[in-house]
């Protein structure tokens, strides 16, 4: 019985111990965030390759589904030239799907060109596995040249910025996140400010002084003042402006350009200037 | 070499939930695996080590996140500490009771994150739906991880008096 209290209390001040210890981790990683990233990285390293081969896997189980299994289905039902049409519709489903994907692609290299960036464009594998944090794992990494920090961008907007690198993938903190920030401009009223994750689909803009007249479905751009994201792009629309309370600020609400839920491809952007050249083998500056 | 085995479907379940989020669900409906294991833990093994796993389990779900480390090992050792306690009077051996109890601790885990992760105070309503969603989802899978764990866990004599071995009482 004593033996029972006595681990009892070993448990449950082991418990104690740790969470303090997770308090003083959550302190220190708020302040230093790149010993988080660092973490982050290495768990990448060990999951990315696991992500990226369940993507290809279930990818290739779906076209066998759509090219093979319901053409099976519908010869059961009977004839050759129904199985054929079936096949032709199987096939250009998938042409439709690679046309679609081209014109992504195509979207993609147009906006890096005309806006002259050196980037790597990447295909999404995977999303924050806490359902919490509003990210997403890419398959590109450091062997394309990816490094943290990295802005992410969409030809429709912001995407967000590289927190963490692996070989062959990256985790991406979308702009959607609480813990994300971007300097901006708003276009008509030019209040610079900064957008702020505030959940599922929205961002904040804070930091906009009252006196500024910042008016519903004003386009919110990078103000390329936080060197990350380059000048100009597209953060969002303003979709709500707050009643003026006692403080400093106006609360702005702010909708993201990008369908951040909904993204399959992205252009990770090496630098906001032209200095930099993207590796040799898949960066599109090299293209 | 349990505790590998842990680990290993710990890794096994972050993956699945990544993927699962990205190609199937909706974050709303990702069931919380790793928090599941730690329930386990919580029941079946009543040690120091225990309570270390848990946090470590937590700890992992924080380095996949990349954003800050530590709100999820406290809430994980929270779920830990009070879940051990709880199991000198809840036996979790029916599927009923077990998913309850994993719906009540995704529900108290994502509370005690809410409150220590500042950046994410501003809760608002999607996020407590999303809360509820995965305490949902978290409960389906719990009888399977449950199964997979109490493999690894099982006792020598257990699997003995399976096979119509005599088994001393005393």
């Amino acid at each position: 019985m004593r033996q029972e209290i006595s681990s009892r209390t070993q448990v449950a001040a082991t418990c104690f111990g740790l969470f303090i210890a997770s308090l003083f981790l959550t302190a220190y990683t708020a302040k230093n965030p790149g010993v988080a990233r660092i973490g982050s990285t290495l768990v990448l390293k060990v999951t990315g390759p696991f992500t990226g081969l369940i993507n290809a896997a279930w990818d290739s189980c779906n076209g066998a589904w759509k090219n093979y299994v319901n053409l099976i289905g519908t010869a059961k039902e009977n004839v050759a030239f129904r199985a054929k049409l079936d096949e032709l519709e199987g096939r250009a489903s998938l042409v439709n799907e690679l046309e679609r994907e081209n014109g992504r692609l195509r979207e993609l290299l147009k906006f890096s060109t005309e806006r002259q960036l050196a980037g790597v464009t990447a295909t999404v594998i995977g999303g924050d596995a806490s359902g919490w944090v509003k990210g997403i794992t890419v398959n590109k990494g450091s062997l394309d040249g990816v490094a943290p920090g990295m802005p992410v961008l969409h030809p429709r907007g912001v995407v967000g910025q590289v927190v963490a690198v692996s070989t062959g993938s990256a985790r991406v903190l979308l702009v959607s996140d609480h813990a994300s920030g971007v300097d901006v401009l708003t276009q008509e009223s030019r209040a610079r400010g900064v957008v702020e994750g505030a959940g599922e689909r929205v961002c904040e803009l804070k930091f906009i002084p009252k006196e500024f007249h910042v008016k519903e479905g004003e386009q919110v751009l990078t103000s390329g003042m936080d060197g990350v994201y380059p000048k100009g792009v597209l953060v969002g629309t303003v979709s709500q402006v707050g009643a003026a309370t006692s403080g400093l600020f106006k609360t702005v609400e702010v909708k993201p350009a990008v369908d951040l839920a909904r993204i399959e491809e992205v252009l990770i952007v090496f630098s906001n200037t032209q200095t930099q050249t993207a590796p040799a083998s898949t960066g599109l500056g090299a293209r | 070499m349990r505790f590998v085995f842990c680990c290993l479907l710990a890794v096994a379940l972050l993956i699945a939930q990544s993927v699962l989020r990205h190609l199937f669900l909706p974050e709303w409906l990702v069931p919380q695996g790793l928090l599941i294991c730690a329930i386990f833990l919580a029941f079946y093994e009543f040690s120091l080590a225990g309570a270390v796993a848990a946090f470590l389990l937590g700890l992992l779900l924080d380095l996949s996140s990349g954003v800050l480390l530590g709100p999820w090992a406290a809430a994980y050792v929270v779920i830990y500490g009070v879940f051990t306690f709880l199991s000198q009077r809840l036996f979790v051996e029916s599927s009923a009771v077990s998913m309850m109890v994993v719906a009540i601790a995704t529900l108290l885990s994502g509370v005690v994150f809410l409150s220590l992760a500042f950046e994410y105070q501003a809760v608002t309503l999607a996020e407590l739906a999303m809360l509820a969603g995965q305490a949902l989802s978290s409960a389906m899978l719990t009888p399977l991880v449950f199964k997979i764990l109490r493999f690894a866990w099982r006792r020598p004599d257990r699997a003995l008096n399976k096979r119509g071995a005599v088994v001393s009482a005393v």
